[in-house]
Parts: structure tokens; C-alpha cells; sequence
């Protein structure tokens, strides 16, 4: 046999080959030599019995059925207390909404909301002089409590639209306050409402006598902005105005 | 997500408890404390499971947890460091391998197996015993390979040297027999 390992050199990897952690080459040459080699064989077997004995003074393997129950347990009180208050949190959340929603759907809606801020306009906007400007001391004195300082508050200009004229503007039994806003010819009426009348309805007309209104609700407020439906103003401004309305709106509520 | 992590948990982690229990046992000495060791284990296995990789070896990462934990509770105890000189244990006497006894029962391999040094034992423990790799052994104990294969290969040996000498109280000359085995 050449490059045969001798006695000494077997008995070094005799542990390793039990252990299957030798290389194939090394398996084959321990192998080969205790086919050869009785005394090795024997030393072979002995070490194999050793190690069955040694596993076998530690008995067998202990029941751990009730140390697994007991570790599950104790992994259940030990989740991460973020993990239990956002598993809480979830359930709240869940059951806010549920709650919300039954409230929000349960308040009467007030179906006339659009039509009554479409009527407005046209009784109110359209008869606006068309050389009317921007006047603080008329708008001070048309304005009455809450909406005192809408003015302070909202945009007074977006996009070609410039505001013209803030006021006091009860109509049909509702309290608006009615912000006015020019570009050129074209008027937009902004109108804004405690929303005593209930939630605003869920579909409505797109367009009334030829006047398009866009509605928002705070949920304790409404707003709505008026405009032309063939003119009307492009969504960035629309979305402005109703943004810095209901941003006053809000501001009633606290 | 939780629930799917747990199960991941149950599935690849769980299955181990039994053998981590037998090794804590002999490592701790006592069943109590094994098995407030295998809890403790399982427990920090837990907190650390979303670092686990799937697919890389659990079992060995389980021990390793076992081991760390045993070694951080020792030195609570006695404040003493888990591992000791063992390195350097008595080169003289690892020159003498002596060949395995015929005579061997499980109560002499115990006796020689409690005699050797405690880090040798607890390589011994995890290969020969639970059949953890070399290197799920490297793994658990935190050390390279070569310090696992040497550990394994003197811990073995002062085994051989203890069951010698346990013969030769009962008068049997185990040279001799090993002898007579080449004849």
C-alpha cells in the first residue's frame, strides 16, 4: 500500500472517523489499515464502545414535554411589551373605527348642502359690482362672530384668483360665512358652515344650473367652493381654498 | 407577523429543548437548574429569533445560546472566569495515549468523563455525546475549529488515561492487552 498511514498516525484520526470529520481520502486510509491491522481494529471497536457507553451513562434523553409547555408559556408573557400594546392597539384602532363609522353613518345628512351653496352663489356672488375690491373695513364690519378672522387666516390669493369681498351671509336658515374670490370675470364663491343639518351626502348632482360645487366637511364644519362649471378653476386653487378654509374651520373646533 | 415568527419559533427551535436539556443537565449538575437554564436559553433565543437566518444551522446557534448563558450564570455564582488554564493542561501527560480499555461499563466512561477538565468536557459533551459538528461546536463555543479539535483530542486522551488507571486498580494491564491484541 503506498503512502499508508502506521499505527500511531490511525489512532490520532480514530476519533475524527467516529465522528465522520475526516476527508474522504483520510476515511479510506483508516479504513484500509484497520482491515490490515487487528490491533487497530480492536482499538477501533473499543473507542466505538466507548462512546456508546459514554452516551449511554447520561440515560436517555429526559422527557421535556412539561419544560416545553412551561418555556411556551414563559415565551407568551415575555413578547415584547411594544408588541402587546400595539396587538391592544390594534384592537382599539379597529374598534374606534367601527364605532366611528356606525356614528358618522347613524347623523342625518344634510342633502341640501350643495344645492343650498349653488343657490348662494348665484343670489349672493353673482351680484357682487364687478369693479368691487378688496375692502378691510367693509369686510370687518360684515363678518360676525365666530369668523371674525377667517381673513387673517385664509389665502387671499390663488392662482388667478384674488379675494374680493369676506362676509356674513345667512341664507336658507344657515349661517355662512362666504368668502369671494375673483379672476377677471369669473367669480368663485367660497362658503363656510357649522354643520347643524348633519354629514354632508355621499353622492350628489355634479353640476346645478350650470355651477359645479365642491364640497368638504371637518366633521363639525362644511365647506364649499362655487365656480362655473364651464370655468371653473383649475383643482390646484380649488384645493387651496378649501385647504385654507377648513384650516380656519379646524381652528373653531379646539 | 408575530404569529408567523412564532411558529418559525416552534418549528425550528423547539425540537432542540430535549437535548439542550440532557446538555444543561450535565453542565449544570442538577435538573432544577437545567431547566432554568434550557427556559433561559429558549427565552433569549426569542428576543434574538427575527436575527436568526433561516436556513443557517439553529441547532447550533441554540447551543451557543446554552453556552453562553451557563458560562454568564457561572460567573454570577462565583464570579470566576468559565474557562481556565485548560490550554495549557499537563503536556507530559497528554504524550501518553493509551489504547481503550476492553473492560469499560457506562459507570467507569462516566467517572473517566467527570475526571478531565471542564472545557474538555463540555467539547467532549457536544461532539461525542449530543453529535454536534466540529464546527457546531466552534459555533457554540464560540472558539475556532483547530482549539475544538484540540480540546476533543486531549479530553479524549486524559478520558483514555483515567480508564487506564481505573483499570490498573483493578490490576489489569491494559499495555499489555493492547499488546496482545497485535499478536
Amino acid at each position: 500500500m503506498t503512502n499508508a498511514i502506521d499505527c500511531r498516525q490511525v489512532r490520532e484520526l480514530m476519533d475524527s472517523y467516529l465522528s465522520s470529520e475526516l476527508t474522504v481520502e483520510s476515511n479510506h486510509d483508516v479504513l484500509r489499515h484497520v482491515e490490515r491491522c487487528d490491533a487497530c481494529r480492536a482499538e477501533l471497536a473499543a473507542r466505538e464502545r466507548a462512546r456508546a457507553l459514554l452516551i449511554e451513562s447520561f440515560g436517555p434523553a429526559p422527557d421535556a414535554r412539561v419544560l416545553e409547555a412551561r418555556i411556551s408559556e414563559a415565551i407568551d408573557r415575555a413578547q415584547p411589551r411594544w408588541w402587546r400594546l400595539a396587538g391592544y392597539g390594534s384592537v382599539a384602532a379597529m374598534l374606534a373605527l367601527v364605532v366611528g363609522l356606525g356614528v358618522w353613518f347613524s347623523r342625518p345628512v344634510d342633502a341640501a348642502a350643495f344645492d343650498d351653496s349653488v343657490d348662494n352663489h348665484i343670489a349672493c356672488a353673482l351680484t357682487l359690482p364687478p369693479d368691487a375690491i378688496y375692502d378691510p373695513r367693509r369686510v370687518e364690519q360684515s363678518l360676525a362672530p365666530p369668523y371674525q378672522n377667517i381673513v387673517n387666516v385664509v389665502v387671499h390669493q390663488s392662482g388667478e384668483y384674488e379675494l374680493v369681498d369676506a362676509h356674513a351671509c345667512p341664507y336658507h336658515n344657515r349661517d355662512y360665512v362666504h368668502l369671494v374670490y375673483r379672476s377677471g370675470t369669473h367669480l368663485v364663491s367660497v362658503f363656510a358652515e357649522a354643520a347643524v343639518r348633519g354629514r354632508l351626502p355621499l353622492r350628489h348632482e355634479p353640476e346645478r344650473k350650470g355651477f359645479v360645487s365642491t364640497g368638504a366637511s371637518t366633521g363639525g364644519q362644511h365647506v364649499f367652493v362655487v365656480a362655473e362649471g364651464g370655468t371653473k378653476p383649475p383643482p390646484p386653487v380649488v384645493d387651496e381654498l378649501i385647504r385654507s378654509t377648513t384650516g380656519f374651520m379646524r381652528t373653531l373646533e379646539r | 407577523m408575530a404569529r408567523r415568527l412564532r411558529e418559525e419559533f416552534n418549528d425550528q427551535a423547539m425540537p432542540h429543548v430535549a437535548a439542550l436539556l440532557r446538555t444543561a443537565t450535565r453542565l449544570c449538575g442538577s435538573r432544577d437548574q437545567a431547566e432554568d437554564l434550557v427556559q433561559e436559553t429558549c427565552l433569549q433565543a426569542w428576543r434574538s429569533f427575527h436575527r436568526f437566518e433561516p436556513g443557517t444551522n439553529c441547532r447550533a446557534w441554540m447551543y451557543k445560546i446554552l453556552i453562553f448563558s451557563h458560562a454568564r450564570l457561572r460567573r454570577d455564582q462565583s464570579r470566576r472566569p468559565f474557562v481556565t488554564d485548560i490550554e495549557t493542561a499537563d503536556e507530559s501527560v497528554l504524550l501518553f495515549d493509551p489504547p481503550t480499555p476492553d473492560t469499560l461499563t457506562a459507570q467507569s466512561m462516566r467517572a473517566a468523563f467527570d475526571a478531565i477538565p471542564e472545557a474538555f468536557r463540555v467539547a467532549v459533551l457536544l461532539v461525542d455525546v449530543e453529535g454536534l459538528t466540529y464546527r457546531e461546536a466552534a459555533d457554540a463555543l464560540d472558539v475556532p475549529i483547530g482549539t475544538i479539535m484540540s480540546r476533543l483530542n486531549r479530553g479524549r486522551r486524559l478520558m483514555r488515561i483515567a480508564l487506564v488507571d481505573q483499570a490498573a486498580d483493578y490490576g489489569i494491564d491494559v499495555a499489555a492487552a493492547d499488546r496482545k491484541r497485535q499478536v
